[in-house]
């Protein structure tokens, strides 16, 4: 079996739990209303039951996100969105590179740190929430749940809930759970989402998301970002999240039009970059690392390149930069990241770990004073540094 | 209907008396179950003196630890959250109406407060997994595979524990706590033909087996002082039937 | 096998003979892969997987293990991990790596098994037997969540890289044999 982290994916973005068999419904049954809970003895109730055993594994996983101003934030979001159900929506900041979004049938909403890395502005924020809450409010993942809890004895489950059982299992489990089901993809088992339940929640999310202000031409921009990824990627290993939803070029051509549509000449609609940037700006760092974690440097390069053109806190992008080349140490790698190292640090505005990394990168370049340099450099920016010791053994070896 | 054994070819009891040796525990092989044909067996450890646990002993009952799998037909396994669910309710009421049947006082678990003490007893919840593990590993099954994962260090010793940390877990005054661990995988109808001609266990979790072992631990020591485990092909326990029947055969020679 | 925790991280080699997995170790002296001796304190199971990498236990090696990386030469991965299609490699000792280096090696080598949350800190010189070498402390969460603690010894001797490794779950295991195999590499003696 393939072990976690091994098997992480490019992109698993299963937008919307309720993205579920062609056998769904759409639009059956009333749309939830704010403060409903099912009856207690139909079989929704049973469904709803096992949502908030789920909600409960989510909770203890140790891999939520507890920051308050984050979690204030994103709530605060959505409680733009659909203010009547602000209450009835949980949502979970899960510290996971990979790019995903999942909702559970009783409003629990879980947001991978992955996706929160690679969104740029509160509106494509709002389009993300937009399409999960549709996915709630439309009943799409009650109904999916149902389905599959009543169809216990079937052959063929859908993929997510192996993802949503991974998830629910303590996030970790979520990597090989995935693998397990590209292997099952790649084997043809695999039920596509019901096209119809995704194309109602891109468009009731679109809806809601012009109707709270925002702007929905983000929507578009968020697949576009997406697909440069995936074909950055590594091709033998199929994406789960592109062989299931509707192909690309559709998505982002209804988007666009309907997106437009909506917008039809209205002017001061939010895009919202600065206040969502900063709102992110102090895990930005932490999720960097954790994407680098991941190994995918194809994939890295190119969420670096487009953010670098964004160009919010350069000094961390060129330092991530010089990162993903010292440790891919290529051909001409260390040069690279020492050219990028040297770039945050003109920006004047580096963290102490830019000059560590630095002399690690010119210690291997056999630049023995300018290590020596970038060292001390480091010990005195950062007096607390946990290495300290190990540097100062360094600096006194390369005197 | 998953497939399933009937009772009657289960049980073909021996009673072997293996090692004694010098220490705070001897190892006391009291039933090994073996099914000539059948691709299963339960067994049972416990440490000397246990049969004088006195009658009204306080037990607390552990939430379970338990997870259910659909073994997909190229083998692989999928966690299913919503059949975990199910049969997480079911087996847990069996476990209730199990003690209850026995001649000592139920507690059963409540969370804590206190995050903290919240927090360490997940953390003993997910070791008496990982403890159990090793024992099933290296001292019950530990000759399935034509090579041996016994333990030097174990030899002729049944000493395995928690830690003392459980002290924090004597719930009205519990003596004693039931911990069980349940993984319980199903096929597709695909696969079924397989699974009985399947060689001895490989694998801890090959298709389409329960595999479930409860410890008696004591609870001012953390020593597992009873451990037995099941290992058959799956009951469904998404019903309550086979929840009651699976968890009957597991505690069967529990000494409360 | 599922495998878990450390013992999953560092072992895919399974020897199939029809013989015992597990010998014993004794607490008298005992010579690690012609390279050096060490006095282990106790009694050990012992386990090879190949020939780089020696387990030791007493209870098991989800719940405790001592991990002998035994020479890892250059460009090989601190993982045995069998890929199954994809391109992605397993993170891999380079010869001029330093402390801080063969540390990121070994996050990322976790990070790569599965371990969640790898924490590593205080990394520092301390001595390999008579060579310099270094230490630092560790831990992780295996994929069930079970909060587990270490802390490690390397050396690149000979542009080979040594480590011995010591882990076990915070919870009781961890500590039990702590003072022991402070004591066993304080004993490390180079031939």
């Amino acid at each position: 079996m393939k072990l976690l982290g091994a098997v992480g994916l490019l992109l698993l973005v299963a937008w919307g739990s309720g993205c579920g068999p062609s056998g769904t419904r759409t639009g059956q049954g009333a749309i939830i209303q704010p403060g409903e809970r099912p009856d207690p003895s139909g079989v929704e109730a049973d469904t709803w039951m096992a949502a908030e055993k789920f909600e409960q594994e989510l909770k203890t996983s140790g891999r939520v996100m507890e920051d308050p101003a984050l979690n204030r934030y994103v709530h605060g979001i959505l409680c733009n969105l659909v203010p009547d159900y602000c209450s009835d929506i949980r949502v979970y900041i899960v510290q996971n590179p990979d790019f995903n979004a999942t909702m559970a049938p009783n409003g629990a909403l879980s947001l991978w740190t992955g996706m929160l890395l690679r969104l740029d502005n509160e509106a494509e924020l709002a389009v993300v929430l937009g399409h999960e809450t549709t996915h709630y409010l439309h009943r799409h993942t009650l109904q999916w749940w149902t389905d599959a809890r009543a169809k216990l004895d079937a052959l063929v489950f859908v993929q997510l809930a192996a993802v949503m059982g991974g998830a629910a299992a303590g996030m970790g489990r979520v990597g090989s759970a995935a693998g397990q089901v590209i292997g099952y993809l790649v084997q043809g088992r695999i039920l596509a989402f019901s096209r119809d339940n995704e194309r109602d929640a891109d468009n009731t999310g679109l809806d809601m998301v012009a109707r709270a202000g925002y702007d929905p031409r983000e929507a578009a921009e968020i697949w576009k970002a997406l697909i440069t990824e995936r074909d950055a990627g590594d091709k033998s290993r199929p994406s789960i999240f592109f062989a299931t939803h509707p192909t690309e070029e559709d998505r982002i051509a209804y988007l666009e039009s309907r997106a437009q549509r909506l917008v039809d000449g209205r002017e001061g609609l939010t895009v919202g970059r600065a206040p969502y940037q900063e709102a992110i700006e102090s895990w930005r760092g932490v999720w960097l690392r954790d994407e680098l974690q991941r190994r995918d440097f194809k994939v890295t390069q190119v969420l670096l390149r487009r953010l670098i053109e964004q160009g919010s806190n350069l000094d961390e992008l060129y330092f991530f930069r010089g990162e993903l080349y010292r440790l891919r140490g290529e051909d001409g790698d260390i040069d690279e990241a020492i050219a990028s190292y040297r770039k945050a640090l003109d920006t004047g505005n580096s963290l102490a770990e830019t000059h560590r990394s630095l002399g690690l990168a010119l210690a291997r370049r056999g630049d023995r004073a300018g290590a020596r340099h970038s060292y001390e450099n480091y010990l005195r920016l950062r007096p607390d540094a946990g290495d300290r010791k190990m540097i100062e053994f360094y600096i006194s070896e390369l005197k | 209907m998953m497939p399933r054994l009937p009772r009657a070819q289960i049980f073909n009891t021996h009673r072997l008396r293996l090692w004694k040796a010098p220490g705070k525990f001897s190892l006391v092989l009291l039933t090994v179950l073996l099914a000539a044909g059948c691709v299963q067996t339960g067994s049972l450890l416990q440490t000397e003196g246990l049969s004088v646990i006195p009658r009204k002993t306080r037990v607390l009952l552990l939430p379970t630890d338990i997870e259910l799998y659909e073994v997909t037909a190229a083998g692989l396994l999928e966690p299913k959250a919503e059949w975990t669910n199910l049969a997480k309710t079911n087996v847990e009421e069996a476990l209730r109406a199990e003690l209850l049947a026995r001649d000592d006082i139920l507690s059963v678990y409540r969370e804590p407060a206190d995050k903290q003490i919240e927090h360490l007893h997940r953390q003993l919840f997910k070791l008496h997994s990982a403890v159990g593990q090793a024992i099933v590993r290296h001292k019950v099954l530990a000759n399935q595979s034509g090579q041996s994962f016994e333990l030097p260090t174990k030899k002729g010793r049944f000493d395995w524990s928690l830690g003392s940390a459980t002290n924090s877990m004597r719930q009205d005054d519990a003596d004693y706590g039931l911990f069980v661990y349940i993984r319980d995988s199903y096929t597709s109808a695909g696969r079924a033909a397989v699974i009985f001609t399947a060689a001895l266990l490989q694998n801890f979790l090959p298709g389409g087996r329960l595999s479930a072992f409860a410890s008696l631990v004591d609870l001012k020591t953390g020593n597992i002082v009873w451990f037995n485990l099941l290992n058959v092909p799956s009951g469904d326990l998404r019903t309550a039937e086979a929840a009651r029947e699976t968890m009957s055969g597991l505690l069967k020679d529990l000494p409360l | 096998m599922k495998l878990r925790n450390g013992a999953g991280l560092f072992l895919s080699v399974v020897i199939l003979c029809g013989c015992a997995a597990y010998k014993l170790v004794g607490p008298e002296r005992h010579e690690i892969t012609g390279v050096y001796f060490v006095e282990p304190q106790i009694a050990w199971s012992a386990r090879q997987y190949g020939e780089k990498m020696e387990v030791w236990t007493v209870d098991g090696l989800q719940l405790e293990a001592v991990f002998f990386l035994k020479g890892l030469k250059d460009g090989e991965p601190l993982l045995y991990v069998k890929e199954r299609g994809g391109s992605k490699h397993p993170p891999e000792f380079k010869s001029y790596m330093n402390a801080n280096e063969v540390l990121e090696l070994f996050v990322a080598s976790l990070t790569y098994a599965g371990r969640g949350q790898v924490q590593v800190k205080d990394l520092r010189p301390a001595p390999f037997g008579k060579a310099p070498g270094y230490r630092f402390e560790y831990s992780y969460l295996t994929v069930d969540g079970l909060e587990m603690e270490g802390f490690a010894l390397g050396a690149v001797l000979n542009a080979k890289l040594f480590l011995i490794m010591y882990e076990g779950s915070s919870q009781y295991y961890f500590e039990k044999y702590r003072a022991d195999v402070e004591k066993l590499i304080a004993s490390i003696s180079l031939l």
